[in-house]
Order: structure tokens, then C-alpha cells, then sequence
């Protein structure tokens, strides 16, 4: 019986590392300003999952325990299967329309629908659900004032430096190495946080210390196959849809979209904000757009605003209908 | 993908070194003819700077193929170049046409399409310069298309006889004599040239961060 909880734990696991590898929106910037094409970005970025997931050291102490509401999920496994599973159907569905949307989102959705339909009590205080809404609310905020003023800066020096066509390509040049650089330590960063979330049931099986240290990150590795998978298969339609959709980029606005985005998240993190990345990286690419006086796609934004607040109903309520489903089941 | 993370900052800069090469053909050959028509010596300059363009278009059109195509400068780069090859190929045809026509044309006339030439070579030096100043600085092309605008103006009011468009008008002159197919060819050169500037002050306005 355990080999098969065990198996059926793998299975949810790699699933769900391959919906967060669909949903993967690191090498957008990347992608928009054509350094990288799509093929050659989901390639790069699926090695950099296999290798950031299986060299990083995963954080999965306390991954499935919240503060949020009073069910814990990782004490029962039909929990943690429909957790993962309705977090899985959110991020392939949004990523099948090219959208990026916020995991911890769809997990936030999932344990609020699990918690109602169970009638245990969801903690709205600041250590609750709170700090969710401040992450929510504050993420765009910071990314798009981040970005949009980094990039008048960027402008203001550029107009004194860039005097013709040659001194615009070097500085192209330069920005898209230096945004190729940060993409590549930012997708390793990712793959290593988000496969703690996909493995987080399964790394502690695994961990005997009488097995060898490959045996022991068997489960990063499984993750880090998984999100690559993702990316490769359905992960280019993100690629595509926030690198060419929402506003057209050029090498200097890419790279202020991804280190405003990365310096808020430091500097947020060093204060003991809570801020979600995805939130900061969509407002980030508006911000810059703005600040470069480009025209935003409105329609795009729009329709990513509108999945943002559908996000956590819909896992939600994919999560109470697999919970009652799999009770029959199992 | 190599290629890709590599970046392109070295065909960019093969790109700007042949654009600006070419774009300094058209003045020396419009001043070969000026000199040859009117020294009547051939002159061995025309194989020369036609090779020697032949093998910029070549190299530039491969150069152009190694990137990905479709970045807004690098399409604007496209264009730059097609114009240009608009340039070369009509400063050929008004050698082949002035060659063809020569005997045909009263000598008065003749002559006075010979020194025009010599201006259309100081238009295609304004030219060159603005696709230099265009890669070197910006600043300098504003005051260049409005020399290259004023002069294309003065050389063409010297141009009495070319075909019109405009119907109406085109009925006045006879697309058989030789003295219109001349100025014709000439009057395309000059408005090739203009065109490049045209192209490049468009460049500027799009990709100038004062603007």
C-alpha cells in the first residue's frame, strides 16, 4: 500500500512540476526582444530547470503547512492530490491561453475551497489571509512604479549617451547580455523554489541517509524533468503571449523589466514584504511600457487581470471537486 | 542558438561598415560619368564601383539573413538597404541611358545633362553622410536632409524634359525622345537619394530616446 501512495504521490508531483513549467514566464523578456527565439528559450530554460531543481537545495520544510485556515494539508493525501491537482488544471489551462497567472494563487484558491467545503475556519487576520491580500495588492503596485521608474532613468541616460544608430546597438548589445545573465540565475532561482512546492510530499521519502546523495535528490530531479517537460510543451505559448503580446519590448526595457522586477523582490524580501513574483514580473513589463512611452496592449492586460481574479475561484473549486471525488475513490 | 546568445554586435557592425560603403558609391560613379562624359575618355571606374557594389549587396543581403529579421531595427535596417539598392540601380541606368541617347540629344542639351550630373554626385556625398551620421550621430542628419532637399530641388528645376505621372501632364512630352528618357533616368536617381533620406530621418524619429 505504501509503494502505491507513493507512487501515486510521484505522479501528482511530477504533474504538478509540469504544470509550473507551463506557466513559467522567466524568459519572456528574453524572448520579446527577439535575443532568444521561443525553441531556443524553452530549451535553455528547460536545462536550467533540470539543473536549478537538482542543484538547489529545496526549502520544503514547512511547503504544504499554511497559516491561512485551520485544514492542513499535508496531514491527508486526498488533500495534497486535489491541491495539486486543481493547481496543475489552473496552470496548464491558463498557459494553453498563453496567460501567466500566480501558482501560490491557484494554491491559496485550492485550500480556501478544501477549507469551506470541510467547515474549518479560514484565518482572516494578517498572519492569515492578510498577508496574502497585501502580497496580492502590493506586488503590482511595486513592480509597475519599480519599473516604470527605472526606465525614465534608463531613458534620461540613454538620450545623453546614445548619440546614433551604432551606440544603440552596443547598448542593445549590452542589455540583452546583461537581461540573458539575469534570466538565466533567475530561471535557476525559480526552478529550485517552485519544485520545493511540487515535491514537498515526496522529498522526505526519499531523504535515508544510509542511500547515496543522488538517490537522496532523485525527487529535485524528478521535478526539475517536470518543469522542463512543461516548458518545452505548452510553456512557449507564455513565452509568446507576455514577450510579444502586451508591449512591444526593446533590449534596455527587457532588462529593466527584469532587474526592477528582481530588485523589488530583494529589496521586499530583505523588509519582510510578501510579494508574488509573476504579479511583479506582469506589472514590471507595464511599467516599462509606460516609462518607454510604448502603446500597452490593453486587451492583453485585461484578460490577465481578469485570470488573476479567476485564478483562485477556479482552483478552488477543481480542488473540493477532486477532494470529494478521490474520497470515493480512495 | 549559439549565434543567439553570442548577440549580433559583430554583423551589426559588418552591416554599418557596408551600408555606409555603399551608400558612397553613388557620388563616385555619378562623378566618373560627369568626367567621362565630358572628358569623353572611358573610364575604367564604372567595372570597379560596380563590382565593388555587387559585392556589398551580396555581403550585406547575407548579413541581413544571419539575424533573425523580424526586430523593428532590424527591418528598418532592411529597408535602408533596399533603398539604397534603388540608388545604385538607377545610377546605372542613367549611365546606360545617356550612353544609348547620347547621339540623339542636341549638343546644348547634352551638355547641360552632363554638369547635372555633377550635382547628382554632391547629392549622393549628402547622402552618404546622412547614412553615416545616422550610425555616428543624429544630430547631423536634420541639417543634411534639408541640404539634400534643396539641392534634389535645384538640380530638378534644371530638369525641363521628364515624364510626368500625372497623366494630363504626360501627354506633353514624348516618352520616345532621348533628352526625357535621360532626365527621366536621372530624375529617379535623384529621387532614389531623397528616399534614403527620407528613410533615415524616419530611423532617427523611431529610435532617437530625445525624440
Amino acid at each position: 500500500m505504501v509503494d502505491v501512495v507513493l507512487v501515486i504521490l510521484v505522479i501528482a508531483s511530477i504533474i504538478l512540476a509540469f504544470a509550473i513549467g507551463t506557466n513559467d514566464e522567466t524568459f519572456a523578456p528574453v524572448v520579446g526582444v527577439k535575443r532568444l527565439s521561443v525553441r531556443s528559450a524553452v530549451i535553455i530554460g528547460a536545462i536550467i530547470a533540470v539543473f536549478g531543481a537538482f542543484l538547489l537545495a529545496p526549502k520544503v520544510s514547512d511547503t504544504l503547512n499554511n497559516d491561512i485556515s485551520t485544514i492542513q494539508i499535508s496531514n491527508e493525501i486526498v488533500l495534497i492530490i486535489s491541491v495539486f491537482i486543481s493547481m496543475a488544471i489552473c496552470l496548464i489551462l491558463a498557459s494553453i491561453f498563453g496567460l501567466p497567472i500566480s501558482s501560490t494563487e491557484a494554491m491559496v484558491g485550492s485550500i480556501l475551497g478544501l477549507t469551506i467545503a470541510r467547515g474549518e475556519t479560514i484565518i482572516w487576520s494578517w498572519k492569515g489571509m492578510g498577508h496574502i491580500f497585501f502580497t496580492w495588492a502590493i506586488s503590482p503596485i511595486l513592480g509597475f512604479i519599480g519599473s516604470f521608474l527605472l526606465m525614465k532613468l534608463m531613458n534620461k541616460i540613454l538620450s545623453r549617451t546614445v548619440k546614433g544608430l551604432s551606440g544603440l546597438e552596443t547598448s542593445n548589445a549590452i542589455s540583452g547580455s546583461l537581461l540573458l545573465i539575469m534570466v538565466v540565475i533567475a530561471g535557476f532561482s525559480r526552478a529550485g523554489n517552485d519544485i520545493s512546492n511540487a515535491i514537498a510530499p515526496i522529498y522526505p521519502l526519499f531523504q535515508n541517509s544510509d542511500t547515496s546523495i543522488f538517490y537522496q535528490r532523485i525527487p529535485m530531479l524528478l521535478g526539475g524533468v517536470g518543469l522542463g517537460l512543461g516548458l518545452i510543451v505548452i510553456g512557449w505559448r507564455v513565452l509568446k503571449s507576455l514577450g510579444n503580446d502586451v508591449v512591444e519590448l526593446t533590449p534596455e526595457s527587457a532588462f529593466i523589466t527584469q532587474a526592477s522586477s528582481a530588485l523589488i523582490t530583494l529589496v521586499a524580501t530583505m523588509l519582510g514584504i510578501p510579494v508574488s513574483g509573476t504579479m511583479i514580473l506582469v506589472a514590471s513589463f507595464i511599467g516599462a511600457g509606460y516609462g518607454s512611452k510604448k502603446t500597452i496592449n490593453l486587451k492583453s492586460v485585461r484578460t490577465i487581470v481578469i485570470f488573476i481574479f479567476l485564478t483562485p475561484l477556479f482552483s478552488g473549486l477543481c480542488a473540493v471537486g477532486f477532494y470529494y471525488l478521490l474520497r470515493g475513490v480512495l | 542558438m549559439f549565434r543567439e546568445l553570442l548577440g549580433r554586435r559583430i554583423i551589426d557592425r559588418k552591416i554599418e561598415k557596408n551600408l555606409v560603403e555603399m551608400s558612397l558609391i553613388p557620388s563616385k560613379y555619378f562623378e566618373a560619368l560627369y568626367i567621362e562624359r565630358r572628358t569623353e575618355i572611358a573610364s575604367p571606374v564604372f567595372d570597379l564601383l560596380e563590382e565593388e557594389e555587387k559585392a556589398k549587396r551580396g555581403e550585406l543581403i547575407e548579413l541581413l539573413k544571419e539575424g533573425i529579421v523580424d526586430t523593428k531595427i532590424e527591418i528598418v535596417k532592411f529597408e535602408l538597404y533596399e533603398r539604397l539598392v534603388a540608388v545604385t540601380s538607377s545610377m546605372k541606368e542613367v549611365r546606360v541611358s545617356i550612353t544609348e541617347n547620347k547621339l540623339r540629344v542636341e549638343e546644348e542639351e547634352y551638355k547641360e545633362l552632363v554638369n547635372i550630373l555633377k550635382d547628382v554626385s554632391k547629392l549622393g556625398k549628402i547622402m552618404y553622410e546622412m547614412v553615416r551620421g545616422l550610425y555616428q550621430e543624429y544630430d547631423i542628419v536634420e541639417g543634411k536632409m534639408e541640404n539634400l532637399r534643396n539641392m534634389s530641388k535645384k538640380i530638378t528645376a534644371h530638369i525641363t524634359k521628364f515624364r510626368f505621372h500625372m497623366d494630363e501632364e504626360a501627354e506633353k512630352f514624348d516618352f520616345e525622345d532621348s533628352n526625357v528618357l535621360i532626365s527621366n533616368s536621372i530624375r529617379e536617381s535623384i529621387q532614389s537619394m531623397v528616399d534614403v533620406g527620407e528613410k533615415i530621418t524616419g530611423i532617427i524619429d523611431e529610435f532617437d530616446f530625445n525624440r
